[in-house]
Parts: structure tokens; C-alpha cells; sequence
């Protein structure tokens, strides 16, 4: 179960390679051939949306944990480390020319993203108003927290209501 | 407010997280915590708990227990270490319950669920008690448990509170000038209570004067069950070595009515 929504969560943030490599190949759904491409456009990028929205709520049934205010030690916002990496992603998929290079190099990226653990970055998450975190706790160490909470001052949150996606990965929903 | 299952894997350092719950594994409503200070001299009933207090202090308390509980510190255990664990520990508020995980804890029998009349044959489970080994009081910073033997399974080093005169000591403790030890008797005769016991009265000889000593040694006499000639304890065996080291410990006494001599098993100052 965890693991299934651990490659989810990886699906949703790679998704995005996909879409920039149709939008350049000008690809739209045949349904929507007698309207503008954007709209086919649209539904692409509304697609890696709407599976971001679910894995909140599947995230719910996650197993729960929590940390004590006074036991983080540093907060560092985490929210543009994840920029290089899409930058990086847009511009493979863009100069990639066919489906079948596609597909291996989505499979290629989404098999790292996964199994890289930490980073579950998916920038749509800044969509739902999450911001990214990473966080220093007295014993030293660092978790990688995702909240909708403005973090500053360590000492000043309390989370109760953590989910754990993986051993270095948290999510308050 | 929930609560969480933490485990200890064998030859692993730290602590993982099992599980999280919101129901109540142990009953903290009608737990009574009231336990008596740990002395070795001390027995106590099957109802009761020995107690030592400021035990964040002490040498053989676990970082898991001083440190703020943040759960997100500690891994999630896997099914291989799950197989592995030596305890587990209950984190309910602020108390810490200890329970070992040994073999008889750990069921892989073929068992089926009453709700659910599938037969489970490869999903061995593992039962929590209804009293645990050792709990843990954060906020009044007491540790309560039933039995050293297996409290210091879970607090290495805790069998310092109890332990055995070793071969060295024990032949020091026949040499004293107060036993003329037979020569049939060897140190290897001694039994493990009374090796225990010499560990205990070596401390308390070392507090006496010689006359405290002296008085000590005219009370023992006056129980009798051992030879007493020109200061000196007769040992031949075991058992005279145990009235001798009841008599230093002064568990031997009358009663005030009628007058009955006794020896106490167990010990409590007051």
C-alpha cells in the first residue's frame, strides 16, 4: 500500500516531462480536434494536477507521527531546490524528438525519482498552497517536511498530525 | 492522542517505529503506579513493583527515554526486523511500558481471526501483555519493574543493583578474620544466593566500626545456628555461611509478644 502510493506520488512529480514533451510536439485529443490545442493543453497539465489533488486524500489513511516544537533545531526553506531539477527535466524532454525515447527517458527519470527517496518535489504541491522544508531536530536529524504552515522560527510549530510518506519524507495534511 | 509502538531490533542501536495507534494498549486508567525502592534485600509480592527514582540519572537509562519523542526521528521497522525485536516499547502520554519479545510472545502458529474464518498459516503475530516488563514514568522520572532479570534486558547494565561476589570476592569474604572457614569448604560450594548476599554485606562490613562489628557478631551468636568460638564463625557449609550473612544484615529477630525467634526474608527500612 505504501509502496503503491510511493510510486504515485513519483509518477505525479515526473508527469510534468511528459506534458512539455507533448505540448512541443503540438499533440491534442482527437475529441477536442475542432477547438484550439490549448485546451488539449490544458487537460494535460490538469491531469498530473488532479492525481496530486487524490494522493492528498489517500494520504490521510498514512500512517501518523509527530514533532515537538522545542525539538527542531533549523528550518530551511526547500521550496526552489526543486527548480534545477524541473529546469533540468523541461529541457531532456524537450529535446526529445520521438515517443520511444520518451518512454525511456520518463521511465528512466520516474525510476531515480523514486527511488531517490528524499525528494518527492512535486512543484504542483506549491498549487495547493505546500510549501517544502527541511527540518533539523536536537538529535540531528533532517527530515524533509512538506506543510501548508509558514516555517521560520524553530520552536514556534508543533506537528501532531504528520504523514509519514518515507523514513525522511513528511507530509501535514 | 495517539499512541505509539516502538521496537528494539537486535544488534541495532536504535529505536524503530512499529506502529501508531489511537486505541489504548494499556490501561492507564486504572494503572496504579505505586512501587518500593529498589533494594536486592527487598521481596516483593506478586502484585507490587520495585521503583528507582531520578532514573534518567542513571547510568543505564536509554537515550530513547531522556530525548523529546518525535517520531519522525525513528525509522519505520521492517518485516525482517520485526522478526528480530528483543522488546518493545508503548509510548502512552508519558508513560514508557517495556515488554521483552521473546519466542513466547512471538506466535507463528496456524491461528485464524474469530471476525474472519480464513486459517493464517505463514503471518506469525506478536501478543502484547496485559502488564508490561517495565514502565517508564517520564514526568515523575521513576522506573517501575517486577524483576531485575528482566528489566535489565531492556537497561543494559542494570544488574549492577544485584550482582553476584565473584570468585575474588567471595574468597576475600571467607578470609576474614571473624570465619574459620573448614577446609572442605571451598568457594566453589558457595550457592548463588549467598554469593549474592556477600556482595551485599561486603558494603555494609565496610560501614562498621569494630565494635559495631563485634556487636554484630554477639547478636548472630545469639541465634545460635552456628558454632561461635573465640571470635570466630565455624563454616562448613553453605548453610552455616548463610546464618552468618542473615546475622550481619541483622535479619534475625524476636517478636514482642510471645517472644518467637525468626529470621526476615525480605526487608524493608522504614
Amino acid at each position: 500500500m505504501k509502496r503503491i502510493y510511493q510510486l504515485f506520488l513519483a509518477f505525479n512529480s515526473t508527469w510534468l516531462i511528459v506534458v512539455v514533451y507533448l505540448v512541443k510536439e503540438k499533440y491534442k485529443f482527437n475529441i477536442l480536434d475542432s477547438y484550439p490545442m490549448y485546451y488539449s493543453w490544458a487537460i494535460f497539465i490538469l491531469i498530473p494536477i488532479f492525481l496530486t489533488a487524490l494522493s492528498f486524500l489517500i494520504a490521510l489513511k498514512l500512517p501518523k507521527d509527530n514533532l515537538r516544537s522545542n525539538s527542531v533545531t533549523e528550518i530551511e526553506l526547500a521550496n526552489n531546490n526543486f527548480l534545477p531539477t524541473y529546469l533540468g527535466y523541461f529541457f531532456v524532454s524537450l529535446g526529445v524528438n520521438d515517443i520511444s525515447t520518451l518512454i525511456v527517458v520518463f521511465g528512466v527519470i520516474y525510476v531515480f525519482t523514486y527511488l531517490s527517496q528524499t525528494l518527492y518535489f512535486n512543484p504542483i504541491f506549491l498549487l495547493f498552497g505546500y510549501h517544502f522544508y527541511f527540518i533539523k531536530t536536537t538529535t540531528n536529524v533532517k527530515i524533509f517536511l512538506i506543510t501548508r504552515k509558514k516555517l521560520k522560527v524553530p520552536g514556534d510549530e508543533e506537528f501532531e498530525n504528520l504523514k509519514r510518506i518515507n523514513n525522511y519524507t513528511f507530509i501535514d495534511l | 492522542m495517539a499512541n505509539y509502538i516502538f521496537g528494539k531490533v537486535k544488534r541495532k542501536q536504535k529505536m524503530f517505529r512499529i506502529i501508531e495507534t489511537e486505541t489504548q494498549v494499556y490501561d492507564i486508567a486504572n494503572l496504579v503506579l505505586n512501587g518500593i525502592d529498589y533494594n536486592p534485600a527487598t521481596l516483593i509480592e506478586d502484585e507490587e513493583l520495585y521503583k528507582l527514582t531520578n532514573f534518567s540519572e542513571s547510568d543505564y537509562c536509554l537515550d530513547f527515554l531522556t530525548n523529546e519523542l518525535n517520531t519522525v526521528e525513528h525509522d519505520q521497522i521492517s518485516k525482517e526486523d520485526l522478526k528480530k525485536l528483543s522488546f518493545i516499547c508503548t509510548v502512552q502520554d508519558s508513560l514508557y511500558f517495556f515488554q521483552i519479545i521473546n519466542s513466547t510472545f512471538f506466535i507463528s502458529k496456524k491461528w485464524f481471526s474469530i471476525d474472519e474464518l480464513t486459517l493464517e498459516t505463514e503471518k506469525p503475530i506478536i501478543t502484547i501483555n496485559s502488564f508490561a516488563d517495565a514502565i517508564y514514568d517520564k514526568q515523575q522520572d521513576i522506573l517501575y519493574f517486577k524483576k531485575l532479570t528482566s528489566a535489565q534486558k531492556i537497561f543494559k547494565g542494570m544488574d549492577q543493583l544485584y550482582k553476584e561476589a565473584t570468585e575474588a570476592e567471595s574468597e576475600t569474604f571467607l578470609e576474614n578474620d571473624f570465619l574459620e572457614v573448614s577446609q572442605d569448604f571451598v568457594v566453589a560450594q558457595i550457592s548463588i544466593p549467598n554469593r549474592k548476599r556477600i556482595a551485599l554485606v561486603n558494603e555494609t562490613l565496610n560501614r562498621l566500626s569494630d565494635e559495631e562489628k563485634l556487636a554484630i557478631y554477639n547478636y548472630t551468636n545469639q541465634y545460635g545456628q552456628v558454632v561461635y568460638e573465640n571470635g570466630k564463625f565455624k563454616i562448613e557449609s553453605d548453610d552455616d555461611l548463610k546464618f552468618v550473612l542473615w546475622g550481619i544484615e541483622q535479619r534475625f529477630y524476636t517478636t514482642q509478644v510471645g517472644g518467637e525467634k525468626r529470621v526476615a526474608n525480605s526487608i524493608i527500612s522504614i
